[in-house]
């Protein structure tokens, strides 16, 4: 009898142990400064496990972080509870022009009693100062469309820089369903170009049905961002998403690239009934000149189907169409 | 006693199955992180719904690691000769995270640059060189019987695929005109040396561990070797230490 409580008293310690995350980061030279980012990695990991079976919200008032990763991680927290089922982890750590970045964590959304129509498993990225701080947490790209770039000829561009752009892509998406309006301000350069398009269904007075007109807008950054924040702050909710991408590095200015992306874009009332809907591409021409601080100078937008004869059928517009790198000229100051 | 014993048993017996479930994944995140402390190796891996898109996405990302890599050790710019052959050493772990598939691929430094290391990527082996150097220097003596096979050879025309196929003279070219001749839909397949078909008409290139392609050769179904550029019979034990890659065209691709 006693033997068998006493297997059972090992299977339950070994049952809480599998609750505490062990966290190997490598390459780093510092020991202390590696020991300082596993702690960090391994209470903020435990800390959202149990905010997940407790059902409340995520403390992290204990990692003594900045307020911007505060932030990120109550939003992210708010938009998609989330938590890490691997018992033990090794991350390598890559070194940045500020510190180090761990990638590939592995997190499982989990919203608290509710349905969640998005993909569940997600990887987050750390950014760590040089002290082993938590600089800044976000989301990669959804594995589709990252295996999309990184398969794709991107010339002379390494694993790292990829890395990059699709980072930055995703940082832009959860802006808007953040309504992250300092990012946003940041990213869009001072003299950004955005064009902005809308698509208009015509008849005649007898009722025949004409074929669509597209009505493009051109905007400046200020004016861009500020109709954008008023549609921010009267819906409920935003929510982008994007399904495919491609990615061009410029012939010549070898930090700009062109990103086209597939997007559906839905707005939600504060009531929570859906607003707004469209889905067309998105153009981003972004320039990693600055690798810390990447800038967009130029945004478009074009529905990806409208009704082009009249016939009442939508249909797709051709690739050759779809606004690319191609389209615009970079001046050289 | 028994009456304590059975709501026990039945509890412990409740327990064993998951701990059981978890065993093979538990090993395979122990292999992972085993190879990811390990300073021997380079590793990329993916978790993504479909298990071959993670599997083909996690090389992807490896080959991009090691041409990554190597610039940083500076190992010279023909990576992507480094590059096929190390995809001969690629070595997958498939696990899963809850319903998603979790690939990972590693392959051992060591395993990349084969210049100047152990066995490296040698396919053909020469178990009895001793023997072969003599035939050698007999058949060097028969100096007649030779030039009366240089002239048989030598009415030999090769097509125009044979002619570029001879043509080829670095690793680094394989890949490129594999590719080239998919999309010609020439191709019927090809492969490294240690799966090469024992029947019909196929097509060596057989590289060197600089990466230069030692001979050009056609192996015809009776397993005779015929050296593209020389025109002359070949024997496959010439290029001990070499590794090779075999092509089969497409019947009736011969012109």
């Amino acid at each position: 009898m006693k033997k068998i409580f006493l297997f059972i008293t090992l299977l339950s310690s070994l049952s809480v142990k599998a609750d505490h995350i062990k966290v190997m980061v490598t390459d780093v030279d510092d020991p202390n400064i590696q020991a300082a980012m596993e702690a960090t990695i391994t209470v903020l990991l435990d800390e959202a496990n149990a905010a997940q079976a407790a059902g409340r919200e995520l403390d992290c008032s204990h990692l003594h972080l900045a307020d911007g990763v505060s932030t990120s991680l109550s939003m992210l927290w708010e938009n998609t509870p989330f938590m890490c089922e691997d018992t033990e982890l090794v991350l390598r750590a890559l070194t940045t022009s500020t510190g180090w970045q761990v990638r590939n964590i592995p997190l499982m959304m989990r919203p608290i009693g509710g349905n969640f129509n998005e993909r569940e498993y997600h990887e987050a990225v750390l950014d760590f100062d040089r002290k082993g701080h938590i600089e800044s947490l976000h989301l990669t790209i959804d594995q589709q469309l990252y295996m999309q770039v990184i398969k794709s000829n991107l010339e002379m561009t390494d694993l790292r820089r990829r890395q990059l752009i699709l980072d930055y892509v995703e940082r832009f998406r959860t802006a808007y369903n953040e309504k992250n309006k300092n990012f946003l301000e940041d990213i869009f350069s001072d003299d950004a170009l955005i064009i902005t398009g809308k698509v208009v269904t015509q008849r005649t007075k007898d009722g025949i049905k004409l074929p669509d007109k597209i009505i493009y807008k051109k905007q400046g950054k200020r004016e861009y961002l500020n109709s954008l924040f008023a549609i921010f702050d009267n819906n409920g909710r935003i929510n982008v998403s994007f399904d495919e991408i491609e990615v061009m590095r410029h012939p010549t200015r070898s930090d700009f690239y062109g990103v086209t992306l597939h997007q559906g874009y839905s707005s939600f009332k504060k009531n929570g009934a859906q607003g707004y809907h469209d889905d067309g591409y998105v153009f981003l021409l972004w320039d990693f000149q600055n690798e810390q601080h990447p800038q967009i100078h130029v945004r478009t937008w074009q529905p990806d189907a409208f009704d082009q004869t009249g016939s009442g059928q939508k249909t797709r517009i051709p690739k050759d169409q779809v606004l690319s790198l191609a389209d615009f000229d970079i001046d050289d100051d | 006693m028994r009456t304590l014993c059975l709501p026990l048993i039945a509890l412990l017996l409740s327990l064993m199955p998951a701990s059981l479930m978890a065993q093979t994944p538990a090993d395979a995140a122990k292999e992972i992180n085993r190879i990811k402390l390990s300073k021997d190796y380079l590793y990329a891996e993916t978790t993504m719904r479909d298990e071959a898109e993670a599997l083909s996405g996690a090389q992807a990302i490896l080959e991009m690691t090691i041409s990554d890599w190597m610039a940083s050790q500076k190992k010279g710019s023909n990576a992507d000769a480094f590059i096929i052959q190390a995809k001969q050493h690629f070595t997958p772990i498939k696990t899963k995270r809850g319903e998603y598939h979790r690939a990972f691929v590693y392959v051992k430094k060591n395993d990349i640059i084969p210049v100047g290391v152990g066995s490296g990527t040698m396919v053909i082996e020469n178990r009895n060189s001793q023997a072969v150097a003599d035939e050698v220097t007999d058949n060097a003596n028969e100096g007649t019987e030779v030039s009366s096979v240089e002239v048989l050879k030598a009415a030999v025309t090769l097509t125009s695929q044979e002619k570029e196929l001879a043509a080829i003279r670095l690793f680094s070219e394989v890949e490129g005109k594999v590719k080239a001749l998919q999309d010609a839909d020439l191709l019927e397949s090809y492969g490294k040396y240690k799966t090469l078909p024992q029947a019909g008409r196929c097509y060596l290139l057989v590289y060197d561990r600089q990466g230069n392609i030692a001979a050009n050769l056609r192996r015809e179904a009776d397993g005779t070797l015929l050296n593209l550029n020389t025109m002359q019979d070949d024997n496959i034990e010439n290029y001990k230490g070499c590794g090779a890659i075999w092509l089969q065209l497409k019947a009736g691709n011969k012109e």
